[in-house]
C-alpha cells in the first residue's frame, strides 16, 4: 500500500488543523505557548514502524491509546519516548519529576494531553468527511516499542498504519511525539479514496 | 423524558446509588436524567430536586472545558478525561454546602452512549482525588527533603545495593570522581575502585560483617584515571524488600596522604645522605693513610734498589686506584648531599655526564655493559649540577638493574639543545616498561625490583628535582627500549635566588 505526495499533503493539512485546535486547549491548561506541528506523514507496516521507533526513541516508550469508531474504526496512538513523556508532563504541570516511576498524577496528565490531541485530530477528520468519529477513553501503555505499538500483542505486524511525526513546542522546549492511526488495509483505501474525492472537490475538478 | 427514566429503571438507580463516585447522566438537550447518591451528598442537592432540569442551571459555574466536553460527547460521541494534574477544573458541587470545603481535586470522565431509540446520553463520572493528591504531595515533599539532605552533606556519601551498584550518590562524591551523579546511578561501584582485588576484598569485608566498619582506606579511581584515596565508614541496613543496603560515608584523604609520604621521603633521603656522608668520612682517613704510606714506600724502595719498569708500573696502578677511590668518595659525598638549596649555576652538560659516569663506569665495565654518549656539541645548562648528577646516577643505576641479566647490555645517553631547552635522554637496551606499571612509575615507594634492591624512591625524587628546575621528567613511550627524558630550560636564572630564600616548596 502506498500513498501519493498529494495525499500526504492533504493528510498533513488535515492533521495540522486538528493539532492546531488541540494546541489552543493545551495552551490554556499549561499557561504557556504551545505549538504543535505535523511535519511528516506516511503509511507503513506496523513491524517496520516498530523498528524505526525503536531506533530513534530508545527502549522505553509511553503511549496514549484511544479506540475510535464511526466511518473509520481503529486505534489512535500518541507516542513518546519515556524521557520525552516525562519532560512533557514536567513542563505542563511545572513539577519536578521522580526519577524512577511515573505517578498516577503524571499518568493522568499524559492521558489528558493524549485525549485532547487525539480527540481534536479525529474531530477534524470527521468534519472533513462530514461524519462523526466516536472515541473511547484514553489509556496509558508503557514499555518497549513492540509492546506498545502492537497494543500489548493484540495487533499483527503486517497491519498498515498511517503514521505522523508530531512536534511539540512548549515554552521554548522542543519535544517529539508520534501520532499513529492503526486502521485495517481496506479502511485505509477508503480513507485515501475519500481524500482524493475531497481534493478533487477542492480544486473544482 | 419519562421514557428515558423508565429505560434507566429502578434497579439501575439502586446500583448507581451504591457506587463510590458521582454519576450524572444528561440527555441530548443537557437535561439531567440520573443524579446518584454520591453527587447528591457532595452537592447538597437531592436527585428529586434536579431530575429534568438542565445541568447548567443546577451547576451554574461549569468550566468551559467541561461544557465543551459534554457537547462533544453528545454531538459526536467523544470521550474526555479531565484530571486534576493541571489547573483544577472546577465542577463545583459544594455550592450549596459549607463554603469552606470545596472539592478541589476531582477526576472527571465524560462519555456518551446511544441508548435505545432515545438517542445519545452523556455520562459524567466524578471521582474525588483529594486524598491521592495529598499523598502525592507528601511523597514529593519527602523525596525533595531527602534529596536536599543528600546534596548538602559535605562528606562523601554513597548508598550501594546488595549487588554493589550505586543507588544514591551525593554531589561531593560525584565531583571527587569527576562525574555527574546522574551518570553513575545504578552503575557498578567496582569501576571506581582502582584495584580489582581491593574491590573484592572490600566487598567481602562488607558482606561478611553486619556491624559498622570504620576508617577503611580505599583507593578509588576517578573517571579520568587519577587516583583518589578515601577514608570510609560503612554501615548497612535492610530495605523493605529485605535487601541489604550499604550506606558509605567518608572523606577524601589523597592530599593528606601525599604530604605525609613526601615528609617520609625527605626524612629517608636525609638519613641516607647522612649515612653516605658518614661512610665517606670514615673511608677518607684510612685512604689518606694508604696514599701517604704508598708514597713513602715508593721513595724508600727507590733508595734501596734499582726499580725496574714493572715496579714503577705497579706503584702507578696503586696511586691511580687510590685517586679513584678518593674521587668516588668525593662524588659520593656530593651525590648524597641535599642540594635543594644550591645556587643555580651554568654548567657544562658533558661535564655533568662525565662526572656521573666517573663514579660508576668501572662497575658497568665489569658487567660488560656498554655506555654510549651522544653529545654532538657540548652546551651550558643553568642548574644545580649536583642534583642533575643525582638524577643521572639514579637513571643509570636503574638501567643497570634492568639490563644486568639481559643478553644485550647497552646504555645510551643523548643530550641536545632544542629551542630553549636541554633534552637529555637515558635509554637502556631493555624492552621498555610494561603498560600496567607505567602510570605508577613516578610514585614514591613504588618499585618493581625485588625486595632489598632499590628503595623505589629514585624516580619520584628525580621527578621532583627536574620539576624544581622548571623542567619535565618523563618516560618516553615512543622508544622501543626503556628511555627516560629530562627536559630542562637552559636558563633558570629566575629560580636561582628563590631556593636560597626558601620560598620554593
Amino acid at each position: 500500500m502506498s500513498i501519493t505526495a498529494e495525499q500526504k499533503d492533504l493528510i498533513k493539512e488535515i492533521f495540522n488543523t486538528g493539532v492546531g485546535a488541540a494546541s489552543a486547549t493545551l495552551e490554556e491548561m499549561a499557561g504557556t505557548e504551545v505549538l504543535l506541528t505535523v511535519p511528516y506523514v506516511d503509511i507503513i507496516r506496523l513491524g517496520d514502524l516498530i523498528s524505526e521507533i525503536k531506533k530513534s526513541e530508545g527502549p522505553s516508550l509511553s503511549a496514549i491509546t484511544q479506540n475510535y469508531s464511526g466511518p473509520f474504526e481503529g486505534t489512535a496512538i500518541l507516542l513518546y519516548s519515556e524521557t520525552s513523556s516525562l519532560k512533557l508532563v514536567q513542563l505542563l504541570t511545572g513539577t519536578a519529576l521522580p526519577v524512577e516511576r511515573i505517578s498516577e498524577f503524571e499518568e493522568d496528565a499524559l492521558c489528558e494531553v493524549g485525549n485532547i490531541v487525539l480527540n481534536a485530530c479525529l474531530a477534524t477528520v470527521g468534519n472533513i468527511f462530514k461524519a462523526e468519529i466516536e472515541t473511547e477513553l484514553p489509556k496509558l501503555l508503557t514499555g518497549s516499542a513492540e509492546k506498545v505499538l502492537t497494543l500489548n500483542g493484540k495487533l499483527p505486524m503486517d497491519r498498515p498504519v498511517i503514521f505522523l511525526k508530531m512536534g511539540f513546542n512548549l515554552a521554548t522546549r522542543e519535544l517529539r511525539g508520534y501520532l499513529g492511526f492503526i486502521l485495517d488495509a481496506a479502511k485505509i483505501e477508503e480513507l485515501l479514496k475519500g481524500m482524493d474525492i475531497l481534493r478533487a472537490g477542492l480544486i473544482g475538478e | 423524558m419519562s421514557k428515558l427514566s423508565n429505560t434507566l429503571n429502578a434497579t439501575s438507580n439502586t446500583i448507581l446509588d451504591l457506587i463510590a463516585h458521582g454519576i450524572i447522566i444528561v440527555t441530548k438537550d443537557q437535561k439531567i436524567v440520573t443524579w446518584n447518591r454520591w453527587v447528591a451528598d457532595h452537592s447538597g442537592l437531592d436527585s428529586e430536586k434536579v431530575i429534568g432540569r438542565k445541568l447548567g442551571e443546577v451547576l451554574n459555574n461549569l468550566n468551559k472545558r467541561v461544557l465543551a466536553s459534554i457537547d462533544a460527547a453528545l454531538i459526536s460521541g467523544k470521550s474526555t478525561l479531565l484530571s486534576q494534574s493541571f489547573n483544577p477544573h472546577p465542577f463545583p458541587l459544594y455550592r450549596n454546602v459549607s463554603d469552606t470545603k470545596t472539592l478541589m481535586h476531582q477526576k472527571v470522565v465524560i462519555q456518551s452512549k446511544v441508548l435505545g431509540a432515545q438517542g445519545r446520553v452523556c455520562i459524567i463520572e466524578i471521582s474525588d482525588y483529594s486524598s491521592n493528591v495529598e499523598r502525592e504531595l507528601f511523597i514529593s515533599h519527602a523525596k525533595t527533603y531527602l534529596d536536599k539532605v543528600i546534596e548538602t552533606a559535605q562528606d562523601i556519601l554513597v548508598v550501594l545495593n546488595q549487588q554493589f551498584k550505586i543507588n544514591s550518590i551525593n554531589a561531593v562524591f560525584a565531583s571527587i570522581l569527576k562525574t555527574a551523579h546522574s551518570a553513575v546511578l545504578y552503575s557498578d561501584f567496582k569501576q571506581f575502585v582502582f584495584d580489582g582485588d581491593e574491590f573484592e576484598k572490600f566487598r567481602a569485608l562488607l558482606t561478611a560483617r553486619q556491624e559498622t566498619i570504620r576508617d577503611l582506606e580505599v583507593t578509588l579511581k576517578a573517571t579520568d584515571g587519577t587516583k583518589v584515596l578515601v577514608l570510609l565508614t560503612c554501615a548497612q541496613f535492610k530495605s523493605l524488600e529485605d535487601e541489604t543496603m550499604y550506606v558509605i560515608t567518608g572523606k577524601d584523604i589523597t592530599q593528606e596522604v601525599e604530604s605525609k609520604l613526601r615528609l617520609l621521603q625527605s626524612a629517608k633521603m636525609s638519613s641516607l645522605g647522612e649515612m653516605a656522608a658518614n661512610i665517606a668520612h670514615e673511608i677518607k682517613n684510612p685512604l689518606a693513610i694508604v696514599s701517604g704510606r704508598v708514597g713513602l714506600l715508593k721513595v724508600g724502595l727507590k733508595k734501596l734498589m734499582e726499580l725496574d719498569d714493572k715496579f714503577d708500573k705497579n706503584f702507578e696502578i696503586i696511586e691511580n686506584s687510590v685517586n679513584r677511590i678518593s674521587k668516588i668518595i668525593s662524588g659520593l659525598s656530593a651525590l648524597s648531599r641535599n642540594a635543594d638549596f644550591d645556587i643555580m649555576e651554568k654548567t657544562s652538560v658533558s661535564q655533568m655526564i662525565n662526572q656521573t659516569l666517573a663514579l660508576c663506569q668501572e662497575r658497568f665495565k665489569y658487567h660488560a655493559i656498554g655506555i654510549v654518549v651522544n653529545l654532538s656539541e657540548d652546551f651550558q645548562l643553568e642548574c644545580r649540577p649536583t642534583q642533575i648528577c643525582q638524577v643521572l646516577m639514579n637513571l643509570l643505576s636503574n638501567a643497570f638493574d634492568a639490563i644486568e641479566a639481559l643478553p644485550e647490555k647497552r646504555i645510551v645517553i643523548d643530550a641536545k639543545k632544542l629551542s630553549n631547552k636541554a633534552i637529555i635522554g637515558i635509554a637502556d637496551s631493555g624492552s621498555g616498561i610494561p603498560e600496567q606499571v607505567l602510570d605508577r612509575l613516578m610514585e614514591p615507594f613504588f618499585s618493581t625490583k625485588s625486595s632489598g634492591k632499590g628503595t623505589g624512591l629514585g624516580l619520584s625524587v628525580s621527578k621532583g628535582i627536574i620539576e624544581s628546575h622548571g623542567g619535565s621528567f618523563y618516560y618516553d613511550k615512543e622508544s622501543k627500549n626503556t628511555r627516560f627524558v629530562l627536559e630542562i630550560p637552559l636558563e633558570n636564572a629566575g629560580k636561582a635566588g628563590q631556593k636560597n630564600r626558601g620560598t620554593e616548596k
